[in-house]
């Protein structure tokens, strides 16, 4: 259902964006975590992911690459949660074991592309002019294409591989959260505070890191959000589509990739790392929704996040 | 309204351009695999692969302009693949593929149909459900049909279209042995039964998955519209809610509305490439994967191409259709 | 070999389909070598219509040569899977390309001189009455009275020695992969009247009439001349003289043949009164294995060629007495394959390797079971393969991780470096790769997986030798010939992917191949394969799997258990009411 499409498209949804109050955002966070229980539960999603991606190898019940050949096929059991593939590897543990691939991938994106798209934001619109037009008319040709034929042209360039669409993923990401960011700093640069502290002298460059800067925080959180779920969807999609990881390697995407031809006699195969891609996608979604919701009131309730 | 139509148009020719000679770049001018040795096999003496890139003029420079340090500064080059591939095309001629030999433009032609059907009806699907409960759950706010939608928004941009086409697949066939038709492609005309069930699944997972996004904008957009004076107004005016909802506030909304359903389409026109790709189904779409992987370059620039133009005519469409839905737009 | 798509490279599922991809990895399997029929013996075929064969029927070993149905009803049609389309009708083009419809046409529509079925080794006699072998350089055919199909411009004209000539001129014209013989091999082939056919060869060649060499059901095709180099037929439609007229197809899918009825009109050396018995044949383009085995359930098709063992008891626990399942050993095998330069120049290193191959675990894990382990020449070819109980067999079977270890640090190997495994993307082979990583690394030896496209893996690494290590699953070859050869040196136009070059190896199997007795090629073809596993040349055979296979009860007179023979499918009868 999600589609491979711009990465940014959750974020860049044709919504504007308003500035939370002058009060300090993360003081706030906390009670209204408790009032989003949806959202708190998000966040212990991500979290646990995050922790997955960081230690999941080193928790996994069995190695998630080594062969056993006594124990192919094995349906969902106590010694095998979720059971085991063709190869006899416990699906449980690569299913841990696989968060570190799109944690790695996501950490690539924002690094290489959302961060420095951000900054090409926020410096494009705060001076403007032709720095600005470039970047958004290129961001808006690239935007237009559908990204999974941009994609698939990249992997007849360079060939396949995790690095050619973490290249296009990184591209998309950088026009997408300049895209926003520009909007913001637009807002922000006429706001009296940036007026004021003008007015007093400080430099340009200071008063973006030290005014600016801290005040769109807010907003980068919920882009990076928006970036983590669709860095694990482009992952698992060209996995899946045998154009990401290398054979073997404990990915979602590519894990339920092989179990499909199998899948009508061994169900398992599919459901367990369809469902893990899900929930982490959704998890970030729900998360970005809820801090979306926190940060303008005026479009609470235009989620599926609950009160 | 026709000068900025033709306008826009004019612009076209530019943008094709542009794009074909990005992918000649992307494609020719980087170290990719040799069509020689693809197809003279390893076999084949260096003389019959100079042979073969003769007959596919890859022995030719690449750009009618050639950055030449032996030539004073810039070479025009006559008989460039750019050149070649530019005039071809003009005539309707996009070359063979490299792997089966046949035109580009009749193999393109052929699975046409079956790529524009799932399309079309993913897209029709899409639209629909996102604006019918978009508006429904605006309108009944916080109603358990308001709930619903958007729980169910949320899901629908997260659930990956991969993996419930793969249900789609096994979970028919573990429960009854069922199976799509198979065949091949049926047009709807021929045998609308066995077309239906192969496209119709497809396009409903596809269509309501991205219908997700565009139900979760036209809510918003209408709620805030039905906040708005003017809607606050036609209801003082004792106007009916269904033409308040109908006439004021969605032609007032009408404008990040399409431009979502533009979305949408792009959203579609990939989905449906993995569609075809996990349902075999024998589109352009499938084309495009095939061509990738064999690195077949004349089917490549001409999707590229065909991509391009279809982006940029709905693009057209999509603002041309403001003025439509919104008297407020004017184009002059 | 395992069919393959160009949607491939992930999905089992996937795996079974199709084309180019069926064509890509015949090409290089078959490597500078030559094309041979498939299919037949096991599960998995080129991707070729139809070609998706039903294993042996009736017993798990025997043969079938399709008489054993009792008289045969003449009439009905066959429907069978296609895997999927066929790129093209045009049997001789680039190399690899045309490897799908070259086998395809080649089994239906088009006739050849003679055909030597891989489990006798004996040349049956097709559009030739007589042959004659005067001399070791010198091959002469005579042939029997036959026309073309009745298609224009040809309109059903008969068959001449002119067009075998000219066919096979034609057929070594074309650059590429596949016809090592008509390029090496073969001198000149020249026509004498209507009916004589010469053929001269460079050097004395025991396999000239089997299926990789001038027996071969592509290469060997015969077209009439005035077609030869009409591309405007040749790739729309296949005008032949074999005993399928191709009807219709819809873009190289969903394919019907109907019979031709003036199939031969001779009396060969063999009666074909009446054959094909059949009406026609109607292929079905199903790409995916799921839905395949759905319509083979639905009674939309009449064979099935199954995944896996399991699918096929399944199967026939449901159906029972309405279908006959049965299983057939493949000629396809898997393969190691290591550049001959250091470490591999070290015969210690080799073996050390070889040690560390688990066959049976292998086999356990990529056939669920069902294998048999192989040497340098794949046990179907029963003929010449080592017996199982042969101890130099059984010595090259052996794993142990201990004895591998000591070999290994006796040859001083660098157990710090990182060798590189490539393969292609194709499930398969990507499975293999993966398998062999982790057996290698339990020796101690660390293994980098890199994956390539099929296309390039093939015309780029392999193909140019461009690796330390690949691995992959071979084509099913017809003669014992192709096997022996990928070990021989390089030498004119002929290459090895390994670079490997032993006077031994050579010796070995040159003898064999130019012993024209068959007793004492059989013999010199087993001393061949003692040389090449005593010196562990760097190509080491891994196992071949078991196909299994299901028709329904009514479809009679199959020919099973004969490697490709049965897709010539002229004996195949439908007992329906």
């Amino acid at each position: 259902m999600a589609t491979v499409a711009n990465p940014n498209a959750t974020i860049i949804a044709g919504e504007t964006w308003e500035l939370p109050k002058d009060r300090p955002w993360l003081a706030k966070m906390g009670r209204l975590a408790r009032e989003n229980p949806i959202g708190a539960v998000s966040l212990l999603v991500v979290v646990g992911f995050v922790f997955l991606g960081v230690v999941g190898a080193s928790l996994t019940p069995y190695p998630p690459r080594e062969l056993d050949a006594t124990s192919q096929f094995l349906s969902p059991r106590l010694a095998h949660p979720f059971g085991t593939t063709k190869f006899g590897q416990d699906i449980f543990s690569r299913i841990l074991a696989g968060a570190r691939i799109d944690l790695k991938f996501g950490v690539v994106i924002l690094f290489f592309g959302f961060f420095p798209g951000t900054a090409l934001g926020i410096l494009s619109g705060y001076f403007g002019r032709w720095l600005d037009y470039l970047i958004q008319r290129s961001g808006e040709a690239w935007g237009a294409f559908p990204q999974l034929f941009l994609l698939l042209t990249f992997v007849a360039a360079f060939g396949p591989g995790l690095r050619t669409v973490e290249m296009v993923v990184a591209i998309g990401a950088l026009f997408g959260g300049s895209r926003i960011m520009r909007v913001v700093a637009l807002v922000e640069k006429q706001k009296e505070y940036v007026i004021g502290a003008r007015s007093t002298g400080a430099s340009e460059f200071r008063l973006l890191w030290r005014h600016v800067l801290p005040n769109i925080m807010p907003f980068i959180l919920v882009g990076l959000s928006s970036v983590f779920a669709a860095a694990v969807l482009v992952e698992s999609a060209l996995s899946f589509l045998g154009l990401g990881v290398s054979p073997g390697e404990p990915s979602w995407g590519a894990d339920l990739s092989t179990g499909v031809g199998r899948g009508s006699t061994y169900p398992w195969l599919v459901i367990f790392p369809g469902a893990a891609i899900s929930l982490v996608v959704l998890a970030f979604n729900l998360l970005g929704d809820t801090l979306r919701d926190i940060l303008d009131p005026r479009l609470r309730g235009s989620t599926g996040a609950k009160r | 309204m026709l000068r900025y139509t033709l306008r826009r148009l004019s612009f076209l020719p530019i943008i094709l351009i542009a794009v074909s000679i990005a992918v000649f770049v992307l494609l020719r001018v980087l170290p990719t695999s040799d069509i020689a040795d693809v197809i003279g096999g390893q076999n084949a003496t260096p003389e019959q692969k100079r042979a073969i890139r003769e007959q596919y003029h890859l022995n030719d420079p690449i750009f009618p302009i050639t950055f030449d340090t032996s030539v004073p500064f810039v070479g025009v080059q006559r008989n460039s693949q750019y050149s070649r591939w530019l005039f071809d095309a003009l005539r309707g001629d996009f070359g063979k593929t490299y792997l089966s030999q046949k035109s580009v433009r009749s193999e393109f032609i052929r699975r046409f149909p079956a790529s524009f059907e799932i399309v079309a009806l993913s897209l029709f699907f899409s639209v629909s459900f996102g604006i019918l409960f978009g508006i429904l759950s605006a309108m009944y706010r916080n109603s358990p049909l308001d709930y619903f939608v958007r729980i169910f928004s949320v899901f629908g941009t997260s659930v990956p279209e991969f993996f419930l086409l793969s249900l789609l697949i096994i979970i028919p066939s573990y429960l009854w042995n069922y199976s799509a038709p198979v065949g091949g492609y049926v047009p709807i005309y021929d045998d609308p039964w066995t077309n239906l069930r192969l496209f119709l699944p497809a396009a409903l997972i596809i269509g309501i998955g991205g219908s997700a996004g565009l139900m979760r904008l036209v809510r918003t957009t209408m709620l805030e519209v039905l906040r708005s004076d003017y809607v606050r107004t036609a209801k003082a005016k004792g106007l009916r809610q269904h033409t308040v909802v109908l006439t004021h506030a969605l032609r007032n909304a009408s404008t990040p509305i399409l431009t979502a359903v533009g979305t949408a389409f792009i959203a579609v026109f990939g989905g449906s490439v993995i569609a075809e790709r996990i349902l075999s189904i024998d589109g352009n779409g499938l084309f495009l994967f095939q061509s990738t992987f064999s690195r077949d370059l004349p089917v490549i620039q001409f999707l590229a191409i065909y991509t391009a133009t279809v982006v940029v005519l709905v693009n057209l469409v999509v603002d041309l259709s403001y003025a439509f839905a919104d008297p407020r737009v004017k184009y002059s | 070999m395992a069919e393959y798509d160009l949607r491939y490279w992930q999905a089992q599922r996937v795996s079974r389909r199709k084309v180019l991809a069926g064509a890509a990895v015949g090409g290089a399997a078959i490597g500078s070598i030559a094309i041979v029929g498939c299919g037949g013996g096991s599960k998995t075929t080129t991707g070729t219509p139809g070609a998706k064969p039903t294993p042996n029927t009736t017993s798990t070993s025997g043969v079938n040569d399709g008489s054993q149905d009792g008289p045969a009803k003449p009439g009905g049609i066959l429907n069978v899977r296609q895997g999927g389309p066929l790129p093209s009708m045009k049997v001789f083009g680039p190399s690899i390309l045309a490897l799908a419809q070259g086998l395809y046409l080649g089994f239906t529509t088009y006739d050849h001189m003679w055909y030597t079925p891989t489990d006798t080794g004996v040349r049956e006699l097709f559009l030739a009455t007589q042959v004659e072998q005067p001399d070791p350089l010198t091959v002469i055919a005579t042939l029997g009275d036959a026309v073309f199909h009745d298609k224009a411009p040809v309109n059903g004209r008969k068959v001449t020695a002119e067009d075998v000539a000219e066919s096979f001129k034609r057929f070594r014209a074309e650059i590429g992969v596949g016809y090592d013989f008509l390029h090496n091999v073969m001198d000149d082939i020249t026509f004498t009247g209507e009916r004589t056919v010469t053929i001269k060869m460079k050097f004395p060649w025991a396999w000239v009439f089997t299926s990789s060499n001038a027996g071969s059901p592509i290469t060997s095709s015969i077209l009439p001349k005035e077609i030869l180099n009409n591309d405007d037929i040749l790739t729309k439609d296949a005008i032949g003289s074999g005993q399928w007229v191709l009807k219709s197809h819809d873009n190289g899918a969903n394919i019907q043949l109907a019979k031709f009825d003036k199939f031969r009109q001779f009396a060969g050396t063999k009666s074909i009164a009446g054959q094909p018995y059949l009406d026609g044949i109607n292929n079905k383009l199903i790409t995916d294995d799921v839905a395949a085995l759905a319509a083979f359930k639905a009674g939309e098709i009449d064979t099935y060629g199954f995944t896996s063992k399991t699918e096929a008891e399944d199967t026939k626990k449901e159906f029972g007495d309405k279908i006959e399942i049965g299983s057939s050993l493949g000629r396809d095998y898997t393969t190691l394959m290591l550049k001959y330069e250091p470490p591999f120049t070290d015969e210690r290193v080799r073996q050390a390797f070889n040690l560390l191959i688990d066959r049976d675990e292998a086999i356990q894990l990529l056939a669920e079971g069902s294998g048999i382990k192989t040497g340098p020449i794949p046990p179907a070819h029963a003929l010449y393969a080592l017996p199982e109980s042969d101890p130099e067999l059984a010595e090259y079977f052996r794993h142990d991780i201990a004895d591998a270890k000591k070999l290994l640090e006796a040859a001083s190997f660098d157990f710090s470096q990182e060798i590189e495994l490539k393969h292609s993307v194709r499930p398969v082979d990507a499975n293999l790769a993966q398998v062999l990583q982790a057996q290698l690394q339990r020796g101690g030896v660390k293994v980098k997986l890199l994956p390539e496209d099929l296309v390039k893996w093939f015309s780029q690494s392999l193909g140019t030798g461009n690796f330390h290590m690949t691995c992959f699953l071979h084509l099913a070859y017809e003669d014992p010939d192709l096997p022996l050869r990928f070990y021989l040196g390089a030498e004119g136009d002929r290459k090895n992917f390994m670079g490997y070059k032993d006077a031994d190896v050579d010796t070995a199997v040159l003898a064999a191949a130019q012993e024209l007795d068959e007793k004492a090629r059989i013999e010199k073809v087993k001393v061949a394969q003692k040389v090449i596993m005593k010196k562990y040349s760097p190509m080491l055979n891994i196992f071949s799997e078991i196909g299994y296979g299901g028709r329904y009860s009514y479809v009679k007179g199959s020919i099973t258990g004969r490697g490709s023979y049965g897709l010539f499918n002229r004996t195949s009868w439908l007992d329906k009411a």
